[in-house]
């Protein structure tokens, strides 16, 4: 048993553990017992499967390949099949199909090098459903026969594609061909006893047998994963009493250089460590009550509901607030940095700023705009953007969501969306009418930003609604859908141009043609190398151009944005932006999947 | 006389002198951190200590397209502020956890290494990023170290608070990231602060308590306390895992059978409730009281430590349950019953408003609050459209989990359980009581029990069984580190 593990660790464990079922397979006879002890596990994928929702987790094997592998399972479970109880490692097998599927599905994303072992994990999850299933079954046709051939077959197509894979990723090389060799011992007589007749849709309920899991991935043991206890007598109890008054204050940071020996932290010490206290303990009295001073603020704005009512009403119930708790323990408690306040250390330019470079570097494009922020904002910390992004940023554009779509918003649809589109325009290459949806919602969503800022300067949600019902009110056909792509792959490179007008011509020269969306997509990312470089210096001056067509030109302002959202129609733009969880002619992109497992698992 | 007392400890009423075993547990059970004016006419509230770093531990961010997001911290917060339960606990900002501290648990290299790498270096330390297991579910971020130490620390403070009987009830919804192990980082946790915690409760208290109701396996907690390595003089000191979570279908991590009981000495001390889709309130929490209160009944904690994942709830994006909000906090209810020192911690959750709802009405458990449905104008109400309520619908789910599915784990726990109470060697009655820091008077001392100060003061207390040798053993410790 060798094992190739690139980990210290795991190797540790692996063979740690190994040694250790081993000899206690020594005196078990019973063979099938001695696998479901021994057969360590399965992949387990990461545990982000996808932008996933916990369906997703299914198959998406893609991390574990350091601790163990699953691709080996089946070959074991032919080993066991054909009486051969000692484990057997091979470098291929028909599972391993599975898994380099998923990872070509990622690696092909067109997204980033960077993204490549993240995005692995989102594999589709029909396909995923559909080549274990397929695997599965072929074990499960006769499971006493053949099993040679099948694993050379295995063997032989996946050393193929590992190679290529290996090589074509930094990602799939470093994590698994490195570390391909794993052992999955499973159940040899499990498919023939249990699975086999099992018509499922779901592959767990293949491993029926309640506890017999398919593979089992055992617990590391050594000093290299189990905790060391604290020494009885190694707390130094002299003066490490506090009173309860007495809100402890961190002491003077010991500067504690990390040393390997001396890892045992003076318990004198450390008991002073017990916090700031911000909030003291009430008294008894308080807190034998049962009122909570709560009240939802009654609400007499003409305008009700309106972003500007719910503002004031969240700024009224945060002065309350503040008026209750003190100024030091409100701003201690992070509310300095909670919420639209955070603007006010924000000037107006940097705002729009921000905007733009969220804007402008959507994930679907491949692009992270976490990379562009600190070079565009460079006095500004990591953390001041990212509270910036989601307590301003976020929450204005929620707000829009709210009102456009409020049944469907998606909790976690900030970046989630926009990389997912990336995915899903890259996965669904080969159909022209699923895509488009997917890469409107890109559209979609900078429209909605910039929906967002009118309706911030104007304060009405009326205005904002109203440009949208000006757009293209109709449901757009695939061809006007197509149309807007290349709108905005020309957004990207006219951008740079910042010549809105330009923009707007080329907009109506492609307007009626219907170039593959293939085509435009390449289109777009070959536009993005050149944008990357210039999208820097143009932005300013392209931010303001478009704002002043926003705001100023009333008509331009107008057919402007209905190019932008030409596809604003709102039932449309809902049906993509934000739910697609009825739509059946999306079901093949994966984040709907995603979705719609995520809302409603077992629905489909 | 038992309980041998040596240190002076404000406010403690228990241990007075002498008691018995069986007295102690008692007391135990019933021990409440002892305000000092105890009020005859009101029922006695718990002081609950609440963790948050309000100013930092939200903001950092795991990445475009990262499904954990610590920005649902800042909303959980906010959520508890606007509901106005400050006013009912007691709000720390935890300290920063130094390297030291993490490295009661984790390596000192790896610590180091968390310490030392940043997103603009990592680039040079390929081989460390995939030996620490780092990069993919596990990010290198800015201020990495950072929010580890914050949440860390939040978990630690709320331990020393617990052990210091500073509080009944510690909060520390930062907490909770059961999957960091040893030396390696695992499914978006770096630091285990759950490990951590609990060793700091080790320091006074014999037997700790973990539950995990996360979706996923509690795997780097149930490893580090697989078994316990060290050969007590005394007695076992066996952390007890439990962890309800979704087993099977590869699901992340994918350890946690009900097969997995431990090893050597901690056979029989890890417990594992492996679920199936969809399981739905009903079936969850019958399971989850009957097997808990089965294992406190066995087990005899003097400390409960709850990892409160919010992912088992219905609709999360990595979840595949069908727990609602009241469902989920029912079982930290049922925890909260036992009566014993309690540190609750957050965990996955990946739906943002549904963890901030759930922490927020747990909060409300925990502190006795009925919490109304409307959710209160805050900065972030915006998220909690379109209902603005705290209450989520179920998911439409099938529960894959049947009757007799159920019923057989529940069977197979309960066997392990009875195991522990006949096996040789780690009998109960060789426990000691669970709790270490007794009143120390020396009026009242017992003279034969009667010890130098110096010794005194290095000293804890356990049972007179094993005084003559535990005595010896100590003073050889005042050697030690």
């Amino acid at each position: 048993m060798v094992f190739n593990h690139s980990k210290q660790s795991s190797a540790d464990h692996t063979s740690d553990r190994f040694a250790y079922e081993r000899a206690r397979h020594l005196a078990s006879d019973d063979q099938l017992a001695q696998y479901a002890e021994d057969s360590p596990s399965l992949a387990i994928p990461a545990k982000s499967p996808a932008s996933g929702k916990g369906k997703k987790d299914f198959l998406s094997c893609h991390k574990d390949f350091e601790n163990e592998t699953a691709d080996h399972s089946y070959d074991n479970s032919h080993n066991g099949l054909s009486g051969n109880p000692s484990l057997s490692w091979v470098t291929g097998n028909t599972s391993m199909d599975i898994w380099l599927d998923n990872g070509k599905r990622s690696l092909c994303d067109g997204e980033t090098c960077e993204h490549g072992s993240k995005r692995s994990k989102q594999a589709d999850q029909n396909l995923q459903l559909c080549s274990s299933k397929i695997c599965i079954s072929a074990f499960e046709e006769s499971p006493s026969v053949g099993s040679e051939d099948r694993k050379d077959r295995g063997t032989a197509a996946v050393a193929g594609d590992l190679v290529n894979q290996a090589t074509s990723s930094n990602w799939f090389s470093r994590e698994s061909a490195l570390d391909s060799p794993i052992r999955i011992p499973s159940y040899p007589s499990y498919y023939g006893d249990t699975c086999q007749a099992t018509e499922s849709d779901q592959v767990e309920d293949r491993y029926s047998p309640v506890f017999d899991y398919h593979g089992r991935k055992h617990v590391p043991i050594g000093a290299n994963h189990q905790a060391d206890l604290p020494e009885w007598g190694s707390q130094d109890f002299k003066n490490h009493i506090r009173d309860n008054d007495v809100c402890a204050s961190p002491m003077t940071p010991v500067t504690t250089s990390l040393s390997c020996d001396n890892v045992v932290i003076d318990g004198d010490d450390g008991d002073k460590w017990v916090g700031t206290c911000v909030i003291p303990m009430p008294d008894s009295a308080v807190l034998a009550s049962d009122v909570l001073a709560y009240h939802k603020m009654e609400c007499s704005c003409l305008d009700a509901g309106s972003i500007r009512c719910v503002r004031q009403h969240v700024m009224q119930a945060r002065q309350k607030l503040k008026q209750k708790l003190g100024h030091k323990t409100f701003l201690e408690l992070g509310f300095g940095n909670m919420g639209e306040v955070v603007t006010e250390k924000w000037t107006e330019e940097e705002e729009q700023l921000f905007y733009e470079v969220v804007l402008l570097n959507p994930a679907s494009l491949g692009k992270n705009f976490w990379k562009k922020l600190p070079q565009v904002f460079p006095t500004r910390s990591s953390k001041e953007l990212i509270s910036y992004y989601f307590n301003v940023f976020m929450l204005r554009k929620r707000a829009e969501q709210n009102r456009l779509d409020p049944l469907h918003v998606d909790s976690d649809d900030d970046e989630w969306q926009e990389s997912d589109d990336g995915e899903s325009s890259t996965e669904e290459e080969d159909s022209v009418v699923e895509s488009p949806p997917a890469d409107q919602d890109v559209a979609g969503e900078e429209d909605d930003l910039e929906e967002a800022e009118i309706a911030e300067e104007d304060d009405d949600v009326e205005d904002c609604v109203y440009y949208h019902l000006s757009g293209y009110n109709e449901k757009q056909p695939s061809g006007d859908i197509n149309r807007h792509i290349v709108g905005e792959s020309t957004l990207h490179s006219s951008m740079t141009a910042s010549n809105l007008h330009h923009f707007m011509e080329e907009h109506d020269i492609q307007d009626d043609s219907c170039t593959s969306y293939e085509g435009q997509h390449n289109g777009v990312v070959s536009c993005d190398a050149v944008d990357i470089s210039d999208l820097h210096h143009g932005l300013i001056e392209d931010h303001e151009n478009l704002h002043n067509e926003h705001r100023n030109d009333g008509l331009s302002g107008l057919a402007d944005y209905g190019f932008f959202d030409g596809h604003s129609d709102l039932k449309s733009w809902d049906m993509r932006y934000s739910c697609g969880t009825e739509k059946d002619d999306f079901f093949s992109t994966c984040n709907v999947i995603e979705e719609v497992f995520g809302k409603e698992p077992l629905d489909k | 006389m038992d309980l041998i007392s040596y240190r002076p400890v404000k406010s403690s009423t228990l241990f007075e002198g002498s008691s018995s075993r069986l007295r102690a547990r008692k007391i135990s059970f019933r021990r409440r951190a002892s305000s000092d004016e105890p009020s005859s006419e009101m029922p006695p509230k718990e002081r609950i200590a609440y963790f948050y770093d309000g100013r930092d531990v939200g903001n950092v961010y795991f990445g475009p397209n990262h499904p954990m997001k610590p920005h649902r911290l800042c909303m959980t917060h906010h959520l508890v502020l606007s509901y106005g339960l400050y006013k009912k606990m007691e709000i720390y900002r935890p300290h920063k956890a130094y390297p030291v501290e993490l490295a009661q648990f984790h390596s000192a290299d790896y610590v180091e290494f968390l310490h030392r790498i940043s997103p603009n270096t990592q680039h040079l330390f390929a081989d460390e990023l995939a030996r620490y297991n780092l990069g993919e579910d596990c990010p290198v971020f800015e201020n990495l170290f950072e929010f580890c130490q914050m949440y860390a620390g939040g978990t630690i403070d709320a331990a020393r608070r617990l052990n210091h009987q500073l509080c009944d009830i510690a909060i520390n919804w930062s907490g909770g990231l059961h999957h960091a192990k040893k030396s390696a980082a695992s499914g978006f946790c770096y630091i285990n602060d759950l490990v951590l915690g609990i060793l700091e409760l080790l320091k006074y208290h014999a037997r700790v308590l973990y539950i995990d109701i996360d979706v996923h396996h509690g795997d780097g907690v149930e490893e580090a306390f697989y078994f316990t390595d060290r050969q007590s003089t005394y007695f076992t000191f066996q952390v007890m895992t439990v962890s309800f979570h979704k087993y099977g279908d590869m699901f992340f991590p994918g350890t946690g059978d009900v097969k997995d009981i431990g090893e050597r000495e901690g056979k029989y001390y890890a417990i594992n409730v492996p679920l199936k889709d969809g399981i739905d309130d009903a079936s969850f929490t019958r399971l989850f009281k009957t097997i808990i209160a089965k294992v406190v009944e066995t087990y005899l904690p003097g400390v409960i430590v709850l990892q409160c994942g919010a992912d088992s709830l219905a609709g999360d994006r990595l979840g595949c349950f069908n727990l609602s909000i009241e469902g989920h906090s029912e079982c930290v209810k049922f925890v909260k019953k036992f009566n014993l020192p309690l540190l609750v911690t957050g965990g996955g959750g990946y739906t943002k408003e549904n963890v901030a709802r759930c922490w927020t009405v747990e909060t409300g458990v925990l502190l006795d609050a009925d919490l109304p449905n409307e959710i209160p104008e805050n900065e972030y109400i915006k998220y909690f459209a379109p209902d603005y309520t705290l209450k989520i619908p179920n998911g439409n789910m099938e529960n894959l989990n049947s009757k007799s599915y159920l019923s057989t784990i529940k069977v197979q726990v309960l066997e392990s359980l009875r195991c522990i109470q006949h096996a040789p060697g780690v009998q109960m009655q060789e426990v000691p009581p669970d709790f270490y820091i007794p009143e120390f008077d020396e009026d009242e001392q017992n003279p034969d029990e009667r010890v130098d100060q110096h010794t005194t003061d290095k000293q804890i207390q356990r049972d007179d069984e094993y005084y003559e040798g535990d005595n010896d053993n100590d003073h050889n410790m005042e050697d030690g580190p």
